[in-house]
């Protein structure tokens, strides 16, 4: 272990406690716009977005998830993975009905690859949604420890839904990241 | 206030005249400042007209080297030179000669060149990616606007002021350090002189200065009636409304480069939101975008298409 990194722990570790900070997406699960009766809602699909790093770990990761989840904690989502797509990333991607059980099982896979060391790789964990019939997407960047709204719309993304979400996760109190960190994502596999 | 003549703002044109004429009393009160002061007033008129004149007759060319802007054909990019040339005839001017893409990723356009023979529009990546037909239609429509007015020629001459008076303030700057305001001592009325060239100094930089803020606003004047023609062009004032939303405040601070990429390359670029001041509005080139929707809007709002 390197002396800056015994000194001052893991590097880029997330700037708060994930469990609280993903929870905030509980806000806006089922959820009237201000100005019609359109919803938004969270389905129960999300993924964790991993910067792969070339690191071992991933080579197999079927593998090596089920080493690091201990049995007495098990994962009550339905979990697939997607190995890399051509930013030589990982998506793990978890399905539960139950968001909540969804997010703890997000936290749980997280920390773990935190406490392996690997914490620096993990990029954001996305949620999917749906505004006015449009397939949507939460990001939390874990970088930041905030969230931003992504509308795909064929593709562009319809920035404009983007900004109104992002308006109503500010009135639930959803920490959200300013409008130049709103990062888009192509191909999401969920 | 009354906008109802569709095809023209008449309070608009009063409000271009007036800042023209006030423009001519500032280049009345330069030469004035010049004459009195003895300095070589065709020296300065001359290196003055010299730049503008360089300026004029180089714009296009200077302004795609300095932007990166890449001329592209009609078999490269079908869809924008079909648009252009279909605009242009409406507007009653010639296709532009050049039309050209820069490859960034902020959302902008710009029309450049002496006459509409010598025109060139150019539009970055960016805005080709974030506007759909109709409001890239309508950001079209007021370059080729600016192309009608000739706003270039009106811009650079009305720029020429500011060019003399800039020229002269560093030149008074120079004499003012070798000692050319004193004048010689010796001869008994060095201080006189020295006061006449200081108050030279300081009228210069005034005119300078109003100037600066008169071509401003005239250039936010051009802008408007730039956003009018356009829009009489397109006949769709809210495809450009829906632009100048989409292309500033909010959505153009939203980037496009995928997340994945930005964690590879491992930076986090926070971008601070630019605040606007009572300065930086008076010296600004454009009008405030939301003075710009809410005038396109009201033209929609009245049956101006019926008049076209």
């Amino acid at each position: 272990m390197g002396l800056l990194k015994s000194i001052f722990g893991k590097r880029n570790k997330p700037k708060s406690d994930e469990s609280d900070i993903l929870s905030a997406i509980l806000r806006v699960e089922d959820l009237t716009f201000p100005d019609s009766t359109d919803k938004i809602t969270v389905l129960s699909k999300s993924a964790l977005l991993l910067n792969t790093n070339d690191d071992p770990f991933f080579k197999n990761i079927d593998a090596s998830l089920k080493n690091i989840l201990p049995e007495q904690q098990p994962i009550t989502s339905e979990v697939a993975n997607i190995e890399s797509d051509e930013y030589d990333s990982c998506w793990i991607v978890f399905e539960n009905p139950i968001t909540q059980r969804m997010i703890n099982d997000i936290n749980s896979v997280s920390s773990h690859i935190a406490n392996l060391g690997l914490g620096s790789t993990m990029t954001a964990a996305i949620f999917k949604g749906v505004v006015k019939n449009k397939p949507s997407y939460w990001v939390c960047n874990y970088r930041t420890a905030k969230f931003y709204p992504l509308v795909p719309d064929g593709d562009r993304r319809d920035n404009e839904m983007e900004i109104k979400i992002g308006q109503i996760f500010t009135s639930k109190g959803i920490p959200v990241e300013p409008h130049a960190n709103w990062y888009s994502l192509s191909d999401i596999p969920f | 206030m009354q906008r109802n003549s569709i095809g023209k703002d008449h309070q608009l044109t009063i409000r271009m005249v007036m800042t023209g004429l006030m423009l001519f009393i500032a280049y009345i009160a330069l030469f004035g400042i010049l004459l009195i002061s003895g300095l070589p007033l065709f020296l300065v008129l001359g290196m003055g007209i010299a730049m503008v004149f360089f300026q004029y007759f180089m714009s296009d060319k200077l302004v795609l080297k300095t932007t990166g802007a890449k001329p592209v054909t009609a078999e490269e990019q079908p869809k924008l030179h079909g648009m252009i040339e279909r605009l242009s005839q409406v507007g009653g001017i010639p296709k532009p000669r050049t039309v050209a893409i820069m490859d960034i990723e902020a959302p902008n356009a710009f029309a450049t060149g002496r006459s509409p023979n010598h025109a060139t529009v150019a539009v970055t990546t960016g805005l080709l990616n974030r506007l759909n037909d109709d409001e890239l239609e309508g950001v079209i429509g007021h370059e080729l606007a600016h192309i009608k007015n000739r706003d270039v020629m009106v811009m650079t001459w009305a720029s020429l002021i500011v060019v003399i008076a800039g020229f002269l303030m560093q030149m008074l700057f120079w004499m003012s350090l070798f000692g050319g305001f004193g004048g010689h001592r010796r001869e008994g009325n060095g201080g006189q002189a020295a006061m006449i060239m200081m108050a030279v100094y300081v009228g210069v930089i005034v005119i300078y200065f109003v100037s600066q803020i008169l071509i401003s606003t005239l250039s936010r004047y051009r802008e408007l009636a730039a956003d009018r023609e356009g829009a009489i062009m397109t006949g769709s004032p809210s495809n450009l409304a829906s632009a100048l939303n989409k292309i500033s405040g909010q959505i153009a601070q939203i980037p496009e480069k995928d997340l994945r990429q930005v964690e590879h390359a491992n930076a986090f670029f926070i971008i601070p939101a630019l605040q606007g001041n009572a300065i930086a509005s008076l010296m600004s080139s454009h009008p405030k975008t939301e003075v710009r929707i809410d005038r396109l809007m009201e033209m929609q709002r009245q049956n101006w298409h019926l008049l076209r």
